[in-house]
């Protein structure tokens, strides 16, 4: 069980890595590594959320703090490193998008950090 | 919630800043040892002063709060894996800073190169590659991951 913790931890901090690159290399309008980024945040955000539910049924662990990090988790950091994909993609030929991309980004990787707090604190 | 839940939680965010800024770091340097022009190899190294600020606050702030919790909870710091974790930390930061002055040198030595021509260098591919500097940067990020497992497997309690 503490391999499946420190594995699911390590995904996530990778994800927030990624998604870090993101927000960086789009503020200085480096879309191809942004992009490419933004894909490997998803993939691994992927991996994250499968080990933690993996971990969940270990554990068998409920409650709303559980509940609050798995929607963060999917609509927050999942679906905001897919809108990442695309609108990097898009930005090339639309350079006034940067500073919208970047807050985004950022928006995305304090998600990913709040994610981390409640998991860790578990507040309910 | 509990000074501890507070603590706790503070304590994450701040070690996700410190690993997930490192991994900034090293997607940023890996990707600039793929260009060959200087002023794209100077871009991608500036670039990862922003994720240096992360990991640095990070370290810092997961230091403090980690100490902090120790003593909240009237913990020992002479308990094996806690003291060991806070011996990984020196190590990391130490190995990191000195890792840290081999890229910094690599960033000033692309920025003059791209002054003065942009033409691919040798002397430019020899130090982003440097096996000396590359060691130093793998062993700081190695360290920060023994110190996750330490907190994930709290060996000996």
């Amino acid at each position: 069980m503490n391999a499946l913790l420190f594995l699911h931890v390590l995904a996530a901090m990778t994800a927030v890595g990624l998604l870090m690159v993101v927000a960086i290399a789009a503020g200085a309008r480096m879309w191809r590594p942004a992009r490419l980024a933004a894909i490997g945040a998803v993939v691994i955000t992927i991996v994250a959320v499968g080990l933690g539910e993996g971990l969940a049924a270990d554990e068998d662990a409920a409650g709303t703090w559980l509940d609050v990090s798995r929607g963060l988790a999917v609509f927050g950091v999942l679906l905001g490193g897919a809108a990442l994909i695309v609108v990097t993609g898009l930005a090339q030929s639309r350079p006034r998008w940067r500073g919208s991309i970047v807050a985004a980004a950022s928006v995305v990787v304090s998600i990913g950090l709040a994610v981390a707090f409640v998991m860790s604190a578990k507040p309910s | 919630m509990t000074t501890t839940q507070w603590l706790l939680g503070f304590h994450l965010v701040a070690a996700f800043l410190f690993v997930s800024g490192a991994v900034a770091v090293g997607v940023l340097a890996t990707a600039a040892t793929r260009r060959e022009r200087p002023s794209e190899v100077a871009s991608l190294l500036g670039l990862t002063r922003v994720a240096v600020v992360l990991v640095a606050v990070g370290s810092l702030l997961a230091l403090v709060l980690g100490v902090a919790l120790v003593r909240h909870q009237g913990r020992s710091f002479g308990t094996g894996w806690i003291s060991a974790a806070l011996a990984l930390w020196v190590v990391s930061v130490v190995l990191g800073s000195i890792g840290g002055r081999s890229a910094r040198h690599a960033r000033y030595l692309a920025e003059r190169l791209a002054s003065e021509g942009d033409l691919p260098s040798d002397e430019l591919r020899r130090s982003l590659t440097s096996a000396r500097a590359q060691a130093l940067n793998y062993g700081s990020f190695v360290a920060a991951l023994a110190i996750l497992a330490l907190m994930v497997w709290q060996p000996g309690g």
